[in-house]
């Protein structure tokens, strides 16, 4: 799963309310992403059955005077394997930065300190 | 078989591959190239060289032979069909065919005119069901062969690739018309820009309305400083777009919106 799903993901997950309904350029304020890049990933979670979506009703963007939204949101399964993988991500990342996290070597076994010492 | 649903137009992609493949090697041996250009439709129909027979009868050119009918709709090539039969045709690019001997597969163009079909005196009882990689007449046994009127296999090779190349850039000119007068003319103030729009010439059908009407949605309500930076981001995407929407598409029919 690319950082870029996962923050889609992510700023789905974790509106307030959790139907909410987001519409895109909501989903690209809160991912931090653009919103041309986010309509790629919103397909492919679409189409795998994570996310359900609506077209706002004309009459109502009307009368706000600005095109149809719209709305996206996670169904149940959704919503629970979005958890899941992003919980798997999360344990991946942190066992990929305790690998990276710079070790003491223990001084016993450092042969520069050995040969020094003697 | 045509059911064309979601297990059909999973194996189009693949068959489109190998129908090019083949249109390119039925070119080498093609004698006769004709296509006929329909509202929408583009026929492009090949005689194997070996096989073809030519006499003129009351101002009538008759053409019999093996015979390969290539059929060019707005979602791309498809398969040809064919029967035992003859085709005779009046005019150079205008064709007529026998309606008890020729049948076409039309079930993977989505939207195909029924006026075409007629017009070319097809009948739907006779559509085939196959539609495979393509289909080709058979002559007439008793068919008489003049292989020496025709000037060979370097002209049809000529020939066969020229209608490939006119009939795809006909169908290529007329969907990117399509899609600017669908998509531009109807899109909200702002307006976004135009390039927008040919980006959607290249998504699937089903997709195309849906990402320009969010596309306008989005833009209609970026804040003016930021609109300009969106619009890079949908172009920028575009390649992403692309694959990712053909790769839904074949996989399973586009789920619906619920409104």
């Amino acid at each position: 799963m690319t950082l870029q799903t996962r923050a889609v993901l992510g700023a789905l997950l974790e509106h307030e309310q959790p139907d909410a309904e987001l519409y895109g350029l909501q989903i690209a304020h809160a991912s931090g992403l653009p919103p041309g890049t986010i309509y790629p990933i919103l397909q492919r979670l679409r189409a795998a059955g994570w996310v359900v979506d609506r077209w706002e009703d004309p009459d109502c963007s009307q009368a706000q005077g600005r095109p149809p939204r719209r709305y996206y949101r996670l169904n149940m399964e959704g919503r629970a394997r979005a958890v899941h993988a992003l919980q798997r991500a999360g344990r991946d990342l942190s066992g990929l930065a305790r690998l990276l996290a710079p070790q003491p070597r223990p001084a016993s076994v450092d042969p520069l300190l050995q040969d020094g010492r003697a | 078989m045509i059911g064309r649903s979601g297990a059909g137009t999973g194996r189009r992609s693949a068959s489109r591959i190998r129908f090019l493949i083949g249109a390119f090697l039925t070119s080498l041996i093609a004698g006769v190239v004709t296509f006929a250009v329909a509202d929408n439709v583009i026929l492009v129909s090949t005689y194997e060289l070996s096989t073809v027979t030519v006499w003129e009868d009351d101002g009538w050119e008759h053409y019999q032979g093996t015979h390969v009918v290539w059929v060019v709709g707005e979602s791309g090539w498809v398969a040809g069909e064919g029967g035992r039969g003859t085709h005779f045709w009046m005019l150079p690019g205008i064709g007529y065919a026998s309606p008890s001997t020729v049948k076409l597969g039309w079930g993977s163009i989505p939207g195909f005119p029924r006026e075409f079909a007629e017009s070319f005196n097809f009948t739907y009882d006779e559509i085939s069901e196959e539609i495979s990689f393509f289909t080709i007449y058979h002559g007439s046994e008793a068919g008489r062969y003049e292989i020496g009127r025709l000037d060979g296999a370097s002209r049809g090779l000529a020939a066969g690739l020229l209608a490939l190349v006119v009939g795809l850039s006909v169908l290529l000119i007329r969907r990117v018309r399509w899609v600017l007068r669908a998509c531009y003319s109807g899109a909200p103030e702002p307006r976004p820009a135009r390039y927008l729009a040919l980006v959607s010439v290249f998504l699937p059908e089903r997709e195309q309305q849906q990402w320009w009407r969010e596309l306008c949605s989005t833009l209609a309500e970026s804040p003016h400083r930021d609109r300009r930076r969106h619009s890079w981001s949908y172009l920028g995407a575009a390649p992403a777009l692309i694959l990712t929407s053909w790769c839904v598409c074949r996989a399973r029919p586009a789920r619906q919106t619920e409104r």
